[in-house]
Formats: C-alpha cells, structure tokens, sequence
C-alpha cells in the first residue's frame, strides 16, 4: 500500500459526491484546491466566512475588546440610549450592552462549537461502524436514532433544561444528545453506498484489515459531508441555546446570553428600544452568516448541488 | 398500498408510547414535588397537606402505577387535572389556548406556502436576474434568522416606528393582533416552501418533455404553469414535516414574545410549574401531530406521484 500524503486525503474528499468517471482524471489535470477555489469565489460565503472569524477574534479577546466588563453596573447611567462611551448603550441595571453582547457571543459560539465537536466524536465512529458493519449494530443504532428523531429537537432539550436545571454544563448535555444524529444518519448513508464500491471491494480481496479500510479508504470520502454537516449544525446549537435562555431555562444569570437578552429587555422595547434589538440583530446576523458559510461550502464541495 | 399504510399507522404506536415513556420518566426525574411550597405558585403548607394532595392526584403511587393511570387517561381522552391551574382539568385547558395556538399556525402555514412559492417560482423562471438574487437572499435570511428575532424587528419597525400595528397580541379577537405573529412565524416556512420550489422548477425545466412541449409551440405559460410548476411541487410536499417542526416550536417563541393567549406560553410557564400532566399532554400533542403529519405526506406523495405508488 502506497504511503498516503496528508493531501491525498483532502483530495480524496472532492470525490465523495462525483460518479466513478471523474476518478479517471488524472489529478495533475485539475486544478489543485478545486473545493477552495469555488468557495472564494462565492462572495455570499466570503462574507459569511468574515463574519464569524470577526465573531471569533471577539470571542477570544472579550475582555480587552468590552472593558467595562459585563456585570459592572455604572448607576449614573442607567438604560442609556448608544453613545461614545457605551457604545451600544446600557441596559436597566447599567450595565454596557456591548460587552454583554460580546460575551454573549462567546457563550453562543461555545455551545456551538462543543456541541458540534461531541457530535463529530460520537456521530462519526457510530455512522461508520453502523455503515460498513450493518448487521445488530445497524438496526439497534438506526431504531435509537429514529426514535430520538420523532421529537422535535428544541422540546426535547426544553424536556431535559427542566430536569437538569439551568446552566452552561446542562445545555451542553442537553444539546448534545440530540445533536450526534444527523451526523450519523449522513455518514452511515454515505458509508453504506461506499462500501459497494470497486476501490473498498478491492482493498477488502487484497486482505485490508476493516480498521484500515475503514480509516484510510472510507473515512477521507465522508468528510465533505461532515464538514458541511458541522458548519450547519454549529448554527442550530446557537439557536437552540438561544431559545433555552430565552425561554429562562438556558445560560442562568448574571452570564449574558443574546436570548436572555432578548427575553429580558422585550417588555422595555417602548422606553429603550436598543435592549431588546442589539441582541437580536447579534443573534440573527451570526446565524445568518453561518449559513451563508455552510451554503457556500455545500455548494463547493458539490457543484451539481447549485442546479 | 393500502397494507403499507396500515402498517405505517401500526408503527405509529411504539414510537407514541416511546415519546411518553420517554417524557414520562425525564419529567419523574426531576427533583422535588409540584406542591413543594418553593414551586412556582405554590402555597406554604404543612407537610401532612402536601401528603394528601398527592395522594389526590395519585402521585404518592409507585411510577409504574402512574405511568399507567397517564396511559388510561390518555385512551379515554383525559389527560388529568393541571397542578399550577388549581381546579381546571387539562382539557379545559386545551380548550381555550388550543384553538388560538392552531388558527396562528394555519394562519402562517397557508401565509408561507402563498408567499413561498410564488416566489421559487419567479427566482426559477427569471435566472441569474436582479429579483432571483433578491428571493435568494430573503430565502437564506428566512431560513437562518429564528422566528423570535424576526418578532423583535417586526415590532421596532411596524409597532414603534410606525406605530401601524399593536406590539401585543394580548387581545386576540381583533385581527389586527394576528398580522405581526403571522408574519414572524410564517417567514422561515416562507424561505423554505421558496428555496424547494426553485430547486425543483429548476430540476424540472431541464428535462426533455420541457423542450418537446416548447418545441410543439405550447405558450410558455402552459408550459410552466400546467407542465413544470405541477411536477415540481412534488419535492415541496416533502419540506411539509419540516415546517411543522418550525412553526410548532417557533410558536413557543413568538406567543411569549407577543403574549399571544395561546399554547405555547402555557407551555413554558408548565415547565416553571412543574406541572406534569400539562408537560406531558402538550408534548405528546406536539410529537403525535409531527408524526402524523409525515405520515400524511407520505399518503400525499403516493396519491400524487403514480411512481411512488406503483413503488409501494
């Protein structure tokens, strides 16, 4: 077996949604970083893709970006309209908006991005396994997924938010039950129609261990779809923390989170509208962004998918 | 045909009793009583009082027993009294937010479905024009921005800036209170019946009959309208469960944000309360009609699609 290079295996990648003619193309022909090259030409993407390394460089620097702090209280300046000191104004207790809207986004983004990760850890090996093996496995694994996929996501987090309590760690676990299950049906899909492939029949009649096939055949030619299934699935984990803390079942004060935010200051929005917009707009432009990320890295991955 | 539909109704039951076991035993799990003075609600009361209530509502029982008291009432229709609405049974419960809770989701699915597909339709046929490129944008913004953020601008722009419209939807009977939770709980379901559409019209448009049917010199109009649109909506029908998922658990949002009297506030307020019966009732009613639904466009699917029929 010849040694991979660590681009084989990206390369590899680009074929997971093209038919068997296309492998026949010599890889010098094509250009080198087809997916890339797509992506960045698709300005939506681009913009998308800024967006959220902004959201992230602020995520990661709250605390020299927002000084003022998100729960020191300035009570000479009480739900103040933007200006230049705060920026984005402060809401009833005095507090400055926007540094509660930057570590709200440091909150959103964590559950995204650790739900997601929990996901990819246990999604991918069971879709894998549950593909290539089939048998007990498969249908035990597949009726669990079915019957978590009966309910609707958000009431079954909103289920276990009331058991567990509020708080950071008990959406984590709550997000995170759920959230393995696309990944597994698509990668269990995409692993059932590869195993009958030539390549993977191949490589079995040569006597390839499974771990191996497994790993180094099979595994490269899932992750365009991983990738674009995590970049969608970041966004709903930040949407569904938003709803748990907008219902007052998610993030537990004085930690901002945009859908407590939003929660809290509705009931103000005559006498300050500011409390109750900043939130949202924060909240509807990063899901928006993420999803003009994902769309783009769909389409780049696949480009029959733009028809 | 007819014996997979049977037994796609049969499976029904085992994932309807999983969904209440499920939440049965997430909902008995969680510590403390409804009575406990410190609930939501709740009086002081003396120990032995407590007592007693529960043996009232029968949860001084072994979990089993309750369990099964749940099932029983379930299959005469009862679904027991609330803890937190002292002296009102469920049902009336129901009675009076249910109602209110489904006129807001027809409302926005029927709004969804006029403004959607139209919309695909027009991105479709227009290719590559300043106005698909318009629908697009909308569609992504629609399917990415959640109902509730959606709330919070309708209301700044049509409540506060213009003042056109109530910010509140307290009084439900004057129609003027149904514009703003239509339009926020209707434009995500819009975004997707748009995206769908065009996705199909376009998969169709590039089949051979649409060149044969132009070829023969049949106006572009009937070609769109009574060949492709036809055949393209098949795909549309499929996105149905779906937008039930968004409307049902978007209705929870946008009834808080509105103080819509309907059932979604009702149901948050049960999870303060810990007031099972209504938690339990409300969960299964949201589980069992999305269940349904898919079966229904499943039925819907084979009667349209002679395909799928002869497939079955």
């Amino acid at each position: 077996m010849a040694i991979e290079s660590p681009l084989s295996s990206l390369r590899g990648s680009q074929y997971a949604a093209l038919d068997d003619t296309t492998l026949a193309t010599p890889l010098g022909a094509r250009s080198r970083w087809p997916v890339l090259r797509r992506l960045l030409a698709n300005r939506a993407a681009l913009l998308g893709a800024s967006f959220v390394l902004v959201l992230i460089v602020l995520a990661l620097f709250a605390p020299w970006v927002a000084p003022h702090g998100y729960t020191n209280q300035d009570y000479d300046n009480l739900q103040v309209k933007p200006n230049a000191t705060y920026w984005l104004g402060t809401d009833n207790a005095g507090r400055d908006m926007w540094a509660r809207i930057v570590y709200g986004g440091r909150i959103s983004l964590f559950v995204g991005v650790t739900v997601q990760l929990v996901s990819l850890f246990v999604g991918l090996p069971l879709g894998l396994i549950a593909g290539y093996f089939g048998g007990r496995i498969d249908t035990f694994l597949m009726r669990l997924v079915d019957v978590l996929y009966a309910f609707p996501t958000l009431l079954f987090a909103i289920l276990l938010m009331s058991w567990l309590g509020p708080g950071l760690t008990n959406i984590l676990v709550a997000l995170s039950i759920t959230s393995w299950l696309t990944l597994c049906r698509v990668v269990r899909a995409q692993t059932l129609s590869l195993r009958e492939r030539d390549f993977i029949e191949a490589s079995r009649a040569l006597g390839v261990p499974s771990w191996r096939i497994l790993l180094k055949h099979i595994l490269p030619n899932t992750w365009s779809l991983v990738i674009t299934t995590i970049s969608f699935g970041i966004p709903q984990a930040m949407l569904a923390e938003a709803s748990l803390s907008f219902i007052g079942i998610g993030i537990s004060p004085p930690t901002p989170s945009w859908g407590q935010m939003v929660s809290d200051n509705i009931l103000y929005i005559r006498s300050a509208w500011h409390l109750a917009v900043f939130p949202s707009l924060a909240l509807g432009l990063t899901l928006l962004a993420f999803t003009s990320f994902g769309d783009g890295l769909r389409d780049a991955f696949d480009p029959r998918s733009r028809t | 045909m007819f014996a997979y539909f049977a037994r796609r109704l049969l499976l029904l039951i085992p994932t309807l009793l999983a969904m209440t076991l499920i939440t049965f035993v997430v909902m008995h799990a969680i510590p403390g009583s409804p009575f406990d003075p410190a609930a939501f609600g709740g009086n002081d009361l003396p120990p032995e009082v407590i007592a007693s209530i529960e043996a009232k509502y029968g949860l001084d029982q072994p979990l089993p027993m309750q369990y099964l008291n749940f099932l029983g009432g379930l299959l005469r229709g009862e679904f027991g009294y609330s803890f937190a609405f002292k002296s009102r049974t469920v049902n009336e419960l129901l009675r009076d937010t249910l109602p209110v809770s489904v006129h807001l989701g027809v409302m926005a699915f029927v709004l969804a479905l006029l403004l959607g597909v139209p919309a695909g339709v027009v991105a479709a046929v227009r290719r590559g024009s300043l106005l698909e490129h318009a629908v697009m944008l909308l569609a992504m913004c629609g399917v990415a921005i959640p109902s509730f953020v959606i709330s919070v601008l309708l209301i700044l722009v049509f409540a506060l800036v213009f003042q056109v419209l109530p910010a509140t939807s307290v009084r439900w009977e004057q129609p003027q209170a149904w514009i703003l939770p239509t339009l926020a709980l209707a434009f995500g379901p819009a975004a997707i019946f748009a995206r769908y559409t065009r996705a199909g019209m376009l998969d169709e448009l590039s089949n051979d009959y649409v060149r044969t049917a132009r070829a023969k010199g049949l106006l572009e109009r009937v070609v769109l309208y009574r060949h492709v649109l036809k055949a393209a909506l098949l795909p549309v029908i499929t996105v149905a469960g779906p937008i039930f998922a968004a409307i049902a658990t978007g209705s929870f949002l946008v009834e808080t944000i509105f103080a819509v009297p309907g059932m979604g506030r009702f149901f948050i307020s049960s999870i303060f309360a810990k007031d099972y019966p209504v938690i339990m009732t409300l969960v299964l009613l949201y589980g069992s009609t999305l269940a349904l639904s898919n079966l229904v466009v499943d039925l819907l699917y084979g009667v349209v699609d002679p395909r799928v029929r002869s497939a079955i």
